[in-house]
């Protein structure tokens, strides 16, 4: 078991900071999963928490332990890479027990708990196969099982699923759920798939620029994000984001004005201390299932300009309508290119951002 | 010639073989002769009876086959020449193919103060003449009574500027993911060396290997100068005395016993190099491709 707490973790190469002060805790036996686009620094902070970097300021701890110093053997964990990185010159079962061996673990006992890890993951057969004879499943299930027969405080993932196919992917992710129940040790995972991120975390972490975004549950981020860059990154197809301006402004709500809205104007509730005055730009984000074909009291007039069949729904797509971008999630009949239709909101849903990107709808 | 010409099609579609490519064949071809038939005239001539040897016609192939000179060479110390050749080459190059991939993984995979520096000096090390340095060094192993022994002979060949250059080059390419996967595990520097980053070094030290093995086996200056007893002697060493000098056993034996002396020392270095081909051409083109 292991609880990780992060405090003020710097880390800079040369002038670049790929991490800028970030303060986490991940608490024992959660499953955290780190996602960001490309360059976000969710790596870099797994491998600080690893103990392959070293931060510039700041300081890890596991379980009330100051790291600082400790190699990565010493920190009681384990990691799976995403190239899996298994040693091409042994077998199978040589390579899931090579940290057992560095750990001085007699020979016998190495195998006894290497077969147990092989039974788990359904590869006892390949035990005695070299990594270049197994397919890309059959390689991240040895780099797993090279993970669970150390027996670890705390599972590190850096992107472990990328090099699978769509279909294995998911067949992996509920395994690696499974083994989370089970073994009910702390995992962190480090993903740019917010699917993934999405279907497997008890807490996500939404990293930008060497920063935390938010962190929360998965249907915290969805249904509350705490901004436009976490509301655009959680969610697909994305949501919607239309420019309006803010014509009232009201205690706990503001009325705004959209380009192209039929109906009542839009009130949107908002925090307390949203700062919004009146003419101040405001985008209104709207998930795509909060459009619909239903008559509603507020609606936007659209040409949709394509549809993507998704199976069981389509996605339909405007790209001319004034105050921007929509995208619609709808399940009936086939709706075609060149259709002008109607789209009801769903303002109960809706979200105010302010011009600095912020939410201040509530 | 329908069918020749049919053929000839064939094989240059099946090895994408253009009429743009014949020069650099025939240039090749050209090349490849002019290192091979000195080759092919040695081993001839060491079958050739003496009177054989110097004919108005040049004969390419003996006309009448004898192993007699290989008999005659075999009356000289060839064997023991031979065992110390193969002690000497054998250790200096297994020596210099590990001391190389220790000082190529440092050089290219840890990072310290000065390191691309002292790889630009031991790159430079290779402009110094090995005559500037030969003379101190003998006068040193004599000092140290080391003159005439197994010391001698390979101490001096036991690092290579070489050797490090093409593990340098392979453990650059070489995939960080598994060094740090080795240090999560548990692997310290050495263990991360020995047991992973060399295993996986197969190419390069086998291509390192063939060519020190050559170098080594055929060295002559140093080993002349380092060894007084004939005991002591090494096969180059001990069969230029074959060299056609007045004086000399080419004097007495005539031309096709050098041959066949020189035929025996070229043996190793070609087998070697035959047996490891695949591997030697890998561990090449990784050096230099992955630069």
């Amino acid at each position: 078991m292991s609880r990780v707490e992060l405090s003020g973790i710097t880390k800079r190469f040369g002038a670049f900071e790929a991490i800028r002060g970030i303060d986490l805790t991940v608490e024992d036996g959660e499953f955290a999963v780190f996602v960001g686009p490309s360059g976000c620094g969710k790596s870099t902070l797994l491998r600080l928490i690893c103990g392959l970097e070293v931060p510039t300021e700041g300081r890890i701890r596991f379980d009330e332990r100051d790291v600082r110093g400790v190699p990565p053997a010493g920190r009681r964990l384990a990691m799976v890479f995403q190239s899996y990185a298994l040693y091409p010159h042994m077998s199978v079962a040589e390579n899931m027990g090579f940290a057992l061996r560095m750990a001085g673990v007699p020979k016998a006992e190495r195998a006894v708990r290497v077969a147990r890890a092989a039974e788990t993951l359904q590869i006892t057969r390949l035990l005695e196969r070299r990594p270049k004879e197994l397919s890309g499943g059959q390689r991240q299930r040895v780099a797993i099982g090279r993970a669970i027969v150390r027996e670890p405080s705390l599972f590190l993932f850096d992107e472990p699923l990328s090099n699978l196919d769509a279909e294995l992917r998911v067949e992996m992710r509920a395994e690696l759920m499974e083994l989370h129940r089970r073994l009910t040790t702390t995992m962190i995972y480090v993903t740019h798939d917010q699917i993934e991120a999405m279907t497997m975390a008890d807490r996500i972490v939404v990293l930008r620029d060497g920063r935390i975004e938010q962190a929360g549950s998965p249907t915290t981020l969805y249904e509350q994000p705490a901004n436009r860059f976490v509301a655009s990154f959680i969610g697909s197809p994305r949501m919607n984001f239309l420019a309006a301006r803010v014509t009232r402004v009201e205690p706990g709500r503001v009325t705004i004005d959209l380009p192209g809205l039929a109906g009542e104007p839009l009130r949107i509730a908002v925090a307390e201390r949203h700062g919004l005055r009146i003419d101040d730009a405001v985008e209104l984000g709207i998930r795509p299932e909060h459009l619909s074909l239903e008559p509603r009291a507020h609606r936007l007039q659209a040409r949709i300009s394509f549809s993507e069949y998704v199976g069981g729904a389509w996605h339909l797509h405007a790209g001319d309508h004034p105050a921007g971008r929509l995208v619609l999630r709808h399940a009936g009949t086939p709706i075609h290119a060149g259709q002008a239709l109607e789209l009801g909101i769903d303002v109960a849903a809706c979200h105010l951002f302010a011009a600095s990107g912020l939410r201040v709808s509530v | 010639m329908t069918t020749l010409m049919t053929r000839l099609r064939r094989y240059m579609d099946e090895h994408r073989f253009t009429l743009l490519d014949l020069p650099i064949w025939l240039v090749g071809m050209a090349v490849a002769f002019a290192w091979f038939a000195p080759f092919v005239w040695m081993v001839s001539t060491s079958l050739k009876y003496p009177e054989d040897v110097m004919t108005a016609q040049i004969e390419w192939l003996p006309s009448r086959i004898t192993f007699d000179n290989y008999v005659k060479v075999f009356e000289y110390p060839v064997v023991r020449w031979a065992f110390n050749s193969l002690i000497q080459a054998g250790v200096a190059t297994s020596l210099s193919v590990l001391f190389g991939a220790m000082a190529g993984y440092g050089l290219a995979r840890m990072r310290f103060p000065g390191r691309d520096g002292l790889f630009a000096l031991f790159l430079a090390s290779l402009m110094i003449p090995t005559e500037v340095s030969i003379i101190p060094m003998l006068l040193g192993f004599i000092k140290m009574g080391w003159a005439s022994s197994y010391q001698a002979l390979i101490l001096p060949s036991i690092g290579n500027v070489f050797a490090v250059y093409i593990f340098r080059q392979f453990f650059l390419g070489f995939p960080a993911e598994i060094e740090e996967a080795a240090r999560v595990d548990g692997a310290g520097p050495f263990r991360l060396f020995f047991l992973i980053a060399l295993p996986l070094a197969r190419a390069p030290a086998i291509a390192a290997a063939v060519i020190l093995f050559t170098l080594n086996w055929n060295n002559f200056l140093w080993p002349l100068l380092v060894t007084f007893d004939e005991s002591m002697k090494t096969l180059p060493v001990g069969i230029a005395a074959f060299t056609p000098v007045v004086g000399t056993r080419t004097q007495l034996e005539g031309f096709s016993v050098a041959m066949a002396a020189v035929t025996i020392l070229s043996v190793p270095s070609l087998a070697l190099f035959f047996l490891l081909q695949r591997y030697f051409i890998q561990g090449i083109s990784q050096g230099s491709i992955k630069s």
